[in-house]
């Protein structure tokens, strides 16, 4: 029996990739802003290339190739979207619609048990498909989709649907419509095929989507799209090999906008708009901005603006955050932007210096900020029409790689789990319950949610997040209001090979 | 069909087959599990998680049941209730006996995590008393005299949750002859405090030895324990009086020689492992405004020099069992 997944594959909207099919971009790709400020050019961060949508309407294609590229000193294997490290930047506005095709120019997948390379009786869905191997291991590393991480918007059909499947060689088009009252912020897209998903964010595909008004962000302050990713740089043997790229330690390496430590410039006063993404698979990366001889405020927290501007010193990015930051150069010099030492459970991760920050002496002071953006109202005690315990674990399963499968509820990933229902246009809370010495960044698609309390203390602010973490053998408490759209999504783990070994599970908004 | 060759075959079968079953009759619950949270070496690697080896068979068995039966639940007890839900009371007997056995115990702990508490502070807010600054307060204060009498009497908590018990058994005996100490048959013929005899007929009423392992004492049940041992007890809760009182009760209190300050926090506050701690005040020390606690967990800390501001907030925790805020015991002798 095929699973849910494996039906939608063919349905409406895939066609099938021909030699003659469209190359590159469609329309709407514009110079980096950067350029207007001397920034930019050849000894300084440029941003990734851009696709902005016009009158109403953004089209694109977004093609996966997989290729050898330059990462830092030597070329590593990775899946890209038109070939760019990270994909390119699609700039929106809200009510607007989206048009992307999508393209999977990546090679066929390899046999799942090369055993049976030659056995054409037997196909993966013979071997893993009935049983569920897929849902604790990866497998078919090429076929892909396309997940809007973020976006408020319809998760069914051709838009947000994670079930979708583009196996090697076809094409989807996506259409997605924001609504008219979109959030203003950083969203990012990757793909979200359940069981290539560690693989493809680990070797490249990510890319950067800007929600905003007109005038947004005032002329006269340069914006910086800082996407950071950390591919995974093993040989060409190493490639592919589930017990590389599902390891917490595997040799990952850095990158900002797909450039290896690469150097910030701004000068002493001057302020920048730091739209930050950690588009990645595994490891968290905190930054400490005074550190970096900064003054930052920060202005949004994944694609939700928070109601006042608020100084920080230090940020968790957690993988999948977006963090608005404006910065200011505080201190001239050359600083290290370094990716904090962080202890992920019994793990500690070193500091790491990911690029340079350089203050130059003798810059103007600038005030400038981005227009004020609405935050959504709290969501009040009296809203709250149920609330959920989410129980996340691990158990032995001989099935995934290390023997280790992660579990929701008791369950690793099942299509044909629905307990998590919703109703339409109201709210819940739900206590996220970490049973594992391991801190689990949790990401619900559709909707935002406002964090409550960690480890049972209330959090005063309540700050609005799409992924935020579940501490190890603590729990996370968050608020969700389901509104708008109704249909079928996931909430899971935004550690990958966690996702791709089980920690997944669906949701559905009951209309 | 085709015939397969045997590797196909096994691979086929291996697949269809994967489907986890638990045997009805396995009972042996994998105690590497609980160990990825509480612990494999000995040291905490997770700050709220406490280490399980060797811990009473009675805590242990208890607090699991607890756990199961809802009676703790609410911030990260939540954590071990999911936990527990998954468990059968056999496999509870088991892991109880199992983390309450010397068995369970790492002998390979390492030391350099407590030696580096005690000489550079496990938070540098804290001036601990084997460090030379810590020695130099104790005789630079005017508020002193508690330490010499009550330190010598101090010893170890004897159960994780038996601080209370541990820091009245010191207090008591710092009394000396002012305060007739029971016949411990242990000891006998010479009487003394200890943390079994402070179980007295009326204090089981208050709650029992077993009680106690389970989940320890509240400040009120400290009061209601002392009223039974001959000496007044006067309860002190921080979220009815404000930094200044408290800090004038303590004075008060160590400048007394019949009274002995006997101090409720909650230790994570103050940058330590663990939560809700008891454990008597020895000396306050004005220039840097700091509080000398002696600590009856020694095991873990040496006595620490505490600033008043931040002990005031480590009172000001709501205990979970109580529901009211911690503080101080008065204790004064008739």
């Amino acid at each position: 029996m095929h699973n849910r997944r494996q039906i939608m594959a063919f349905g409406a909207g895939g066609i099938a990739l021909g030699g003659a099919a469209a190359l590159g971009l469609s329309g709407g790709a514009i110079a980096d802003g950067l350029a207007d400020f001397g920034l930019g050019g050849a000894d300084d961060l440029a941003n990734p290339q851009q696709i902005v949508s016009k009158n109403g309407l953004l089209q694109a294609t977004l093609r996966t190739r997989l290729a050898p590229e330059l990462v830092d000193d030597k070329r590593r294997m990775l899946r890209r979207y038109n070939g760019g490290l990270p994909g390119p930047t699609l700039r929106l506005r809200p009510g607007d619609l989206m048009e992307i095709q999508l393209e999977n120019a990546l090679p066929p997948n390899a046999p799942p048990f090369p055993e049976l390379a030659d056995l054409p009786e037997f196909s993966a869905d013979d071997i893993c498909g009935p049983v569920g191997t897929s849902h604790v291991r990866p497998h078919d590393l090429n076929t892909t989709n396309l997940h809007f991480h973020g976006l408020h918007v319809s998760p069914k059909g051709n838009s947000d649907n994670v079930f979708v499947t583009v196996p090697p060689g076809e094409v989807f088009n996506y259409r997605v419509q924001l609504p008219e009252t979109h959030p203003t912020g950083a969203f990012w897209y990757h793909p979200h095929w359940h069981g290539s998903v560690a693989a493809q964010i680990g070797s490249g595909m990510a890319g950067m989507i800007l929600i905003e008004p007109e005038g947004y962000v005032p002329p006269g302050l340069p914006e910086r799209q800082i996407v950071i990713q950390t591919v995974i740089g093993g040989d060409a043997e190493g490639f592919d090999d589930p017990q590389q790229f599902m390891s917490l330690t595997a040799p990952r390496i850095f990158t900002i906008n797909g450039q290896y430590r690469p150097t910030i410039r701004l000068r002493q006063g001057e302020r920048q708009f730091w739209r930050m993404l950690l588009a990645n698979d595994f490891q968290f990366c905190p930054l400490d901005f005074a550190a970096m001889g900064l003054k930052a405020i920060l202005v949004g927290r994944d694609g939700t603006p928070l109601p006042e501007p608020k100084a920080i010193d230090r940020l968790l990015l957690s993988p999948g955050n977006r963090f608005d930051v404006v910065v200011e150069g505080r201190d001239p010099g050359l600083h290290d932007m370094v990716r904090q030492p962080y202890r992920h459970g019994l793990v500690d991760l070193d500091g790491r210096t990911i690029a340079q920050v350089h203050v130059a002496p003798g810059g103007a002071a600038s005030d400038l900020m981005p227009a004020p953006a609405a935050t959504p109202a709290d969501i009040t005690d009296g809203e709250i029409v149920k609330r959920r315990t989410v129980v996340l674990g691990e158990k032995k399963d001989d099935r995934a790689v290390f023997d280790l499968a992660f579990t929701i509820d008791g369950q690793s990933y099942d299509p044909d789990t629905w307990h998590l229902d919703p109703k339409l246009n109201t709210a819940e809370e739900w206590t996220f319950v970490n049973t594992t010495a391991y801190p689990h960044p949790m990401h619900i698609h559709i909707n935002p949610f406002q964090v409550v309390a960690v480890n049972g203390a209330p959090v005063p602010d309540r700050p609005w997040y799409d992924t935020h973490i579940v501490p190890a053998a603590g729990t996370l408490t968050i608020r969700s209001r389901f509104e708008d759209f109704d249909g079928d999504f996931v909430t899971h783990c935004h550690i990958l090979p966690h996702e791709d070994a089980g920690m997944m599970m669906n949701v559905r908004i009951v209309p | 069909m085709k015939t397969l060759p045997p590797m196909a075959l096994a691979l086929t079968a291996l697949a269809l087959l994967a489907t986890p079953a638990v045997s009805e009759t396995q009972t042996m619950v994998d105690t590497q599990t609980c160990l990825s949270c509480h612990s494999v070496d000995g040291v905490a690697h997770i700050a709220h998680v406490p280490i399980i080896h060797g811990q009473s068979e009675t805590y242990l068995h208890n607090a699991l049941h607890a756990y199961r039966d809802g009676g703790r639940s609410g911030g990260t007890a939540d954590v071990m209730q999911a936990v527990a839900k998954t468990l059968t009371d056999a496999e509870i007997d088991q892991l109880a006996g199992y983390f309450g056995s010397d068995a369970s115990v790492v002998t390979t702990a390492p030391i350099d995590h407590l030696i580096l508490a005690a000489t550079e502070g496990a938070d540098d807010r804290l001036v601990y008393l084997t460090t030379e600054e810590g020695g130099q307060r104790v005789i630079e204060s005017q508020f002193n005299r508690d330490y010499f009498k009550v330190a010598p009497y101090v010893e170890s908590e004897k159960f994780l949750t038996f601080c209370s018990i541990a820091t009245m058994a010191a207090v008591l005996n710092s009394y000396e002859d002012k305060v007739q100490r029971p016949i411990d048959t242990a000891r006998y013929p010479y009487p003394y405090f200890t943390q079994d005899n402070i179980f007295n007929a009326d204090n089981q009423k208050v709650k029992t030895f077993e009680g106690v392992v389970t989940d320890g004492l509240t400040l009120d049940q400290i009061g209601q324990f002392l009223t039974h041992m001959n000496v007044k007890p006067m309860t002190i809760f921080a979220d009815e009086n404000d930094e200044g009182h408290m800090r004038s009760a303590i004075i008060e209190g160590l400048s007394d020689p019949d009274v002995r300050v006997i101090l409720n926090y909650n230790r994570g506050i103050v940058g330590q492992d663990g939560s809700g701690h008891v454990s008597p005040i020895a000396a306050y020390h004005q220039p840097s405004d700091s509080v000398l606690v002696l600590d009856v967990a020694g095991y873990k800390y040496p006595p620490a020099w505490i600033p008043m501001a931040l002990l005031y907030k480590a009172m000001l925790d709501k205990d979970s069992s109580s529901n009211r805020s911690r503080g101080l015991a008065l204790v004064r002798t008739f």
